[in-house]
């Protein structure tokens, strides 16, 4: 199989993980726990992405994300890609700085996002929204932050093994100091 | 441009194109012909994991059902234990039977042409108050339809696809249902305002409103029946200026009580105050 075969296998195979990730929160979650806190388990693929390869590939893959989770919320799609992009940028920022490579690593970045995502989503319905939001779930926020990063630690290896399977490096496991 | 390298401009028009060209496409009502793959996609993943989790569901009780029968075993005859569980299904046969007989005279008892429908998907953030249920253009399902249970309004169509529909609950903050106060009544636009109340807007100072009334929907528009509940007022004041006055209301439907919503498929132009009289 040719290399370009395989980058977009790649590219197939994580927009579907984002598929079946933002179903999983918004329908299965649904039936077995009912309305507690989901973890935004989507994240996880944006996350990856931001994390492990460059920023273009990672601008490309916050969008079809976004298409993706477009599809399962009231919020315009707009404020979705909003999101995800203050998001990747976000991430994008820390990546040189305080991230470092590894599942520790990839759990922080996760519970990062997910403590970001509903504050920029409560920030940015000012700017979307006919009528901005004006109540902020502070327990649903807290509890979101701590099981999207309980969640992305599986994923970590989930996503490797995607890699592997499609021929692009995975990341490495080694730890270093923060820098 | 020495500060504005290549690759920043390259970044920059990564982003900036298709927000842009998303933000022209959000000007028109129909969903953007980029959402629509995806829509599928989810549409697919959303009913599949809904089967599966009744199918889980199922096999668990069962499952259940038979490590009881096990222990029972072990105090109990065979036959009793058998009896025992056999009644216990029985109850939860009797409970659901109670239930749907309880969904079923509601729509016998209305003109309204209503699509029965199971919810199975919510909202991914936490600032939208959307749910998705398993009915969609294929079953009549069309944009504005309102949707009830039993008791009360729950919200109405907003995005349709084939086999699935989004609702937007009448708790979320873009969500407008015309609306009169039983008892006064009172006009006014109720809008959602956070997960457990809603506000009625657009209602004049003098008009009367009292805690613990209940606001109706006015059938103005088709989309519901008439004097269908829709909640309680749980406070009523009023600014030092100004021409309206502040209602807040709980709605009578707690949306994360709910597995099973009716479409409003035609509301005939029923008016259900005299049902419900008749009920009561």
């Amino acid at each position: 199989m040719r290399e370009v075969s395989y980058r977009v296998l790649n590219y197939l195979f994580f927009v579907l993980l984002a598929e079946l990730l933002a179903g999983f929160q918004a329908s299965l979650w649904l039936h077995v726990f009912g309305y507690f806190p989901s973890p935004y388990a989507w994240v996880a693929v944006l996350i990856y992405w931001a994390l492990y390869r460059s920023i273009y590939e990672a601008i490309i893959m916050s969008y079809l994300v976004s298409f993706t989770v477009a599809t399962m919320t009231g919020a315009p799609l707009i404020s979705v890609v909003g999101v995800n992009l203050t998001v990747l940028g976000i991430i994008l920022l820390l990546r040189n700085r305080i991230l470092w490579s590894g599942p520790n690593s990839f759990m922080l970045a996760a519970g990062i996002s997910a403590l970001v995502i509903p504050i920029v989503s409560f920030a940015l319905s000012y700017f979307v929204d006919r009528r901005p939001a004006d109540e902020f779930y502070y327990y649903d926020w807290i509890l979101r932050g701590l099981l999207t990063s309980a969640f992305s630690l599986p994923l970590y290896y989930l996503f490797g093994f995607v890699d592997r399977m499609t021929q692009r490096e995975p990341p490495k496991d080694t730890e270093s100091e923060v820098v | 441009m020495n500060f504005l390298s290549r690759k920043t401009l390259i970044v920059a028009a990564l982003i900036a194109i298709p927000l842009f060209s998303v933000n022209m496409q959000l000007r028109s009502k129909s969903t953007p012909w980029v959402l629509m793959p995806f829509y599928f996609a989810s549409s697919a993943i959303q009913n599949g994991y809904a089967k599966f989790s009744f199918g889980v569901r199922s096999t668990t009780d069962l499952y259940l059902n038979l490590i009881n029968v096990k222990k029972e075993n072990r105090i109990l005859r065979q036959k009793l234990a058998e009896y025992e569980a056999q009644q216990g299904a029985n109850t939860e046969l009797k409970l659901e039977n109670e239930r749907l007989n309880k969904l079923l005279d509601f729509r016998r008892k209305t003109n309204m042409h209503l699509l029965a429908a199971h919810i199975i998907g919510r909202d991914i953030f936490t600032d939208y108050h959307t749910i998705t249920i398993d009915r969609g253009s294929y079953d009549g399902v069309k944009r504005g339809m309102g949707v009830i249970a039993i008791n009360g309004v729950v919200g109405y169509a907003i995005e349709i696809e084939p086999h699935t529909s989004k609702i937007l609950l009448i708790t979320d903050r873009n969500a407008v249902v015309d609306a009169i106060v039983q008892r006064s009544r009172a006009h006014g636009i109720l809008q959602g305002l956070n997960r457990d109340t809603c506000e009625i807007t657009f209602i004049k100072r003098s008009d009367d409103v009292k805690v613990g009334d209940t606001i109706i929907t006015s059938g103005l528009d088709n989309y519901f029946p008439k004097g269908f509940p829709i909640g309680t007022v749980t406070s009523v004041s009023r600014d030092q200026y100004g021409l309206g006055q502040n209602v807040l209301v709980r709605p009578v439907v707690d949306a994360a009580d709910l597995e099973e919503v009716f479409v409003i498929l035609n509301a005939n132009y029923q008016n259900l105050e005299n049902l419900t009289a008749e009920g009561n």
